[in-house]
């Protein structure tokens, strides 16, 4: 679906969304970069 | 006449990185582009660069061309000439340009290295002369370079980076995007800038090409259709779209013909872009002394470019006698590789791997 249309579904959201515990512990930045690409400033 | 260590052909990121690296060592550099200022495609890049910190990555491509500038600005032996078109390199190791003045120049530069970057693929359809079709490089030094929008209502053609990423300026400069149209099964931009687009409310439609541009003075519209896995189109799914504006994001080529006319060895490769000279670890083609950088030897992106450029600055000048520690090279070369180390290089390792010599 992503690679076709561009909107992620549950599955690839969920390999970006950070852990249950983190989430508890207030706002977070989520980075919702789905491929391993030759990027690294958001590391 | 002018003498000089090393000549440079561009001022985008791979010649301007190129030029730095060789004159730190002490060469001279005399620096041709035949645009009013530096920075090649970093001019007209509006957005933070992706790519490896260590090569400015997070930050504006116009921004990243201002550092050069000024770096450049306090080198000495560096001089460079805008606005003067590089024309030919003959047999007497003599480059000619054609000078702002419109003065036939003379370079007799010790080394050269091409940095020329790429020109914009072109697709057959029915109607593609029409005023109203551009290439997507067109479309984005009209508003970010000139602050002019092209039309009202784009249809963009092709899903990788750049239709990606222009497609988000044209919208951000108010423009609305009917779709973004991709012959592929899937999208060949990185997923992150896919979504984002898709986000905005631009469909991107996979497994579809353009038929037919509308309009008789103008575009007034376009024909669109689902192709099958012959790349026939699928008559029941044409359907129209009324824009303005049609904007071909279909590729770059490398610009190498002043490398046919030095008399490199070239060849073809499907996974670099087209026709690309054969080179050395070194980036040196089959004429010595001759040395090509970024775009021009494959299409990738500006970390590359810099890192190239980094890698030709130290070998022209080490080709005529300054000292350059051989842990440069090797940094170099490091930093390309692991670049090209990930799944969605796999292509460009193909690339090379068929013309390093
Ligand atoms: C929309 C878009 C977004 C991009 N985003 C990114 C990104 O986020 N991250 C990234 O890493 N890369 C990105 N890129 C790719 C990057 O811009 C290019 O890979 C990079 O600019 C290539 O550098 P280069 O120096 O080889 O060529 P260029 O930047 O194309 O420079 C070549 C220069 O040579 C000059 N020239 C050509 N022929 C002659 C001649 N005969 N005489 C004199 N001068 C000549 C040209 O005028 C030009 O200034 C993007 C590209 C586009 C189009």
């Amino acid at each position: 679906m992503l690679k076709n249309t561009g909107v992620p579904d549950e599955k690839d959201l969920a390999s970006v969304t950070p852990t249950k515990k983190r989430l508890e512990e207030g706002p977070v930045v989520m980075v919702e970069c789905f491929q391993e690409i030759p990027c690294d400033p958001c590391h | 006449m002018l003498k000089t260590d090393v000549a440079i052909v561009g001022a985008g990121p791979a010649g301007l990185s190129a030029a730095i690296k060789a004159a730190s060592f002490g060469a001279d550099v005399i620096i041709l582009e035949r645009d009013k200022w530096l920075g090649g495609q970093l001019v007209k890049q509006t957005h933070s660069f992706f790519g490896s910190k260590n090569e400015y990555a997070g930050i504006r491509g116009i921004d990243i061309a201002n550092i050069f500038a000024d770096e450049l600005e306090k080198m000495e032996n560096v001089q460079i000439m805008l606005e003067t078109p590089a024309l030919g390199y003959y047999e007497d190791n003599i480059l000619t340009a054609y000078s702002p003045q419109g003065k036939m120049l003379k370079i007799k530069p010790n080394t050269l290295i091409f940095a020329t970057g790429a020109m914009e693929k072109m697709i057959p359809f029915e109607n593609n002369d029409l005023p109203g079709i551009y290439g997507a490089g067109a479309v984005q030094t009209l508003m970010n370079v000139y602050g002019v929008v092209p039309g009202e209502n784009v249809l963009m053609i092709g899903a990788g980076n750049i239709g990606l990423i222009v497609s988000y300026q044209l919208v951000q400069a108010g423009v609305d995007v009917a779709a973004i149209v991709e012959a592929l099964p899937e999208i060949g931009g990185y997923w992150v800038h896919a979504s984002k687009v898709r986000r905005m409310g631009i469909p991107i439609l996979t497994n579809h090409s353009i038929i037919k541009a509308l309009g008789k003075e103008q575009v007034q519209g376009a024909v669109v259709a689902q192709i099958d896995e012959k790349w026939q189109p699928v008559k029941e799914t044409a359907r129209e779209f009324q824009v303005d504006t049609i904007c071909l994001s279909v590729g770059l080529s490398p610009l190498i013909e002043l490398l046919w006319q030095s008399g490199c060895h070239i060849v073809y490769s499907k996974e670099l872009g087209g026709y690309v000279p054969i080179l050395n670890e070194d980036l040196e083609t089959t004429v010595p002394g001759i040395y090509v950088a970024g775009d021009a030897s494959g299409i990738e992106e500006a970390t590359s470019a810099i890192i190239e450029g980094h890698l030709t600055g130290c070998a022209a000048a080490k080709k005529v006698g300054y000292e350059v520690p051989k842990e440069e090279f090797i940094k170099a070369r490091k930093g390309l590789e692991s670049l090209r180390a990930g799944p969605v290089s796999q292509h460009i390792r193909k690339g090379l791997s068929l013309i390093r010599r």
